[in-house]
């Protein structure tokens, strides 16, 4: 999540500043990003620019469920995901741009929320392991 | 002044159908796009513009008359079987599509309600005007487009090349093309910039060409790129105001000529008398049914009076568009037109803040201008 966080930064970047078109914004992220993230960039430029006629939003979502099957996220990553896709490149920059601050800001929560949820598992399998290993001694003598 | 009556047709040469399916169709969603992609090579050559609008039937203008897309996506006369009605969700798809899913990429483009595609198709749109301080910054909630379509058609001046050069002193001919809208004036300025700057032989040896392209139309530039073929020494300025551009061109790239589309700016118009002084000669296009009509607008009418153009080519779609009527052989300059120059020059920039001092300025270029001449 701290890699899409980082790669979504560079977009906005793009956006903002270089009023870059989508599929070349894509292109150069999925030129600095690393797998698996690199792959989202790659596909949803593939499924944009492929002549089927998709819309950004649709290639999002195509490329979110690939991606989604290499990256462990949870549903409300995924979630979160599809939601900033909606209505994707269909806005002028400054629209554009306050999706992608709504975007951060949640993903700056979730990415929060798991780690709070990883050091509570953490302290949990401590304390397991440790009365295990009491339980065990006793057992022992 | 001298006529020369000719009356020739603009070629459409047959393109195939490669093209239509690789610069329009993959901006169209289905089923548009696969309606049209059945279009027959025949109809296709004579396609000039696709509109669509929010609840109204989709028009194809086809050799200069209308037809719609009937409910099974079949090409109908107007008012004959029910017609395809485009939806609200199909034109944010097709505008979506035309921008590349970037609309804030195109701020620029949609605060002038044009965009160009590659290939060099005009989409013309219009919807909800977004306003600052009194002026267009963007548009949203699209309402109509119009895809016109744009293509080369090499040898369309072929029969007008030998009228617009000086043989004896092997230049060309300031040069003006005036046409009523559709009937093919920037059609023939590509061609004719195409023949003058990559030459004709035993007629013309080319030149350099400076083209400012405001519009993106006569060069059709995607990112600055030329898509179609303007000649071996044409430097393009492409989306740049004629005014600006021709004296960006003459300052930067030592143009022989200088080729704009459709002169009738106040600006416009110093800026060809600047040209005129540089000795760079000026082929342009204006909008206009004949001389006469031109001659008594406020602006165009300087130049017209004035003799500026020593060659004005009237165009029509009688005989379908790029219908060349006439090309008048205009004499040049006469022995008072210093005054006439003058009076001219100060009538049209006799209004703005720098009237006093473009006056000076502008007097003395005239005279030299006629000075040039005797």
């Amino acid at each position: 999540m701290q890699k899409i966080r980082n790669d979504l930064t560079l977009l906005e970047m793009e956006i903002n500043y270089g009023a870059t078109p989508f599929p070349q914004a894509l292109e150069k992220l999925a030129h600095y990003s690393q797998w698996p993230v690199k792959t989202l960039w790659e596909e949803t430029k593939a499924f944009l620019c492929n002549g089927e006629g998709l819309m950004a939003e649709e290639a999002w979502n195509r490329a979110l469920q690939s991606f989604s099957r290499k990256a462990s996220l949870t549903v409300d990553d995924l979630s979160v995901l599809k939601d900033f896709g909606a209505g994707l490149g269909q806005a002028n920059r400054q629209e554009q741009l306050k999706k992608f601050k709504l975007l951060q800001e949640q993903l700056r929560s979730l990415q929060h929320q798991a780690e709070e949820t990883r050091t509570k598992k953490e302290r949990m399998w401590r304390t397991m392991g440790m009365l295990s290993g009491i339980a065990l001694i006793i057992l022992l003598y | 002044m001298g006529n020369v009556n000719l009356t020739s047709k603009a070629t459409h040469h047959s393109e195939g159908k490669e093209w239509f399916s690789r610069d329009i169709l993959p901006y169209l969603p289905n089923p548009l796009r696969s309606w049209l992609n059945k279009l027959s090579e025949e109809r296709l050559t004579k396609l000039e513009e696709i509109r669509l609008r929010i609840n109204k039937p989709v028009l194809l203008q086809i050799g200069g008359g209308n037809v719609w897309l009937t409910e099974q996506g079949n090409l109908a006369t107007v008012g004959a079987g029910s017609p395809f009605i485009l939806s609200e969700e199909l034109m944010l798809k097709t505008v979506t599509l035309l921008s590349q899913s970037s609309l804030y990429a195109l701020e620029t483009e949609l605060s002038q309600g044009y965009l160009t595609l590659k290939g060099g198709h005009r989409i013309g749109l219009t919807g909800e005007a977004l306003l600052e301080q009194g002026h267009i910054i963007g548009m949203k909630n699209f309402a109509s487009i119009n895809i016109r379509l744009a293509r080369a058609l090499p040898g369309v001046a072929d029969s007008l090349v030998p009228h617009l050069i000086d043989q004896s002193h092997q230049r060309v001919y300031h040069t003006l093309i005036v046409s009523p809208p559709g009937a093919g004036k920037t059609t023939l300025l590509r061609d004719l910039v195409r023949q003058l700057s990559d030459g004709v032989p035993g007629l013309w040896p080319g030149a350099k060409i400076g083209l400012v392209d405001e519009r993106s139309e006569i060069a059709g530039c995607f990112r600055g790129i030329p898509q179609k073929d303007v000649g071996l020494q044409t430097d393009v300025l492409d989306g740049c105001p004629k005014a600006e551009g021709m004296m960006l061109l003459l300052r930067s790239m030592s143009p022989k000529i200088i080729a704009v589309d459709e002169l009738g700016r106040k600006e416009d118009i110093v800026s060809v008398w600047e040209m005129l002084n540089a000795g760079v000669t000026v082929v342009a296009t204006a909008h206009g049914y004949n001389l006469e009509e031109l001659a008594n607008r406020p602006i165009m009418g300087d130049l017209i009076k004035c003799n500026v153009f020593e060659r004005v080519v009237l165009l029509s779609r009688r005989l379908g568009p790029g219908t060349v009527e006439k090309i008048l052989n205009i004499s040049g300059y006469k022995k008072d037109e210093d005054h006439a120059i003058s009076r001219s020059l100060t009538h049209f920039v006799g209004h703005n803040g720098n009237w006093h001092s473009g006056r000076s300025t502008l007097r003395l270029q005239a005279k030299a201008i006629a000075e040039n001449k005797k």
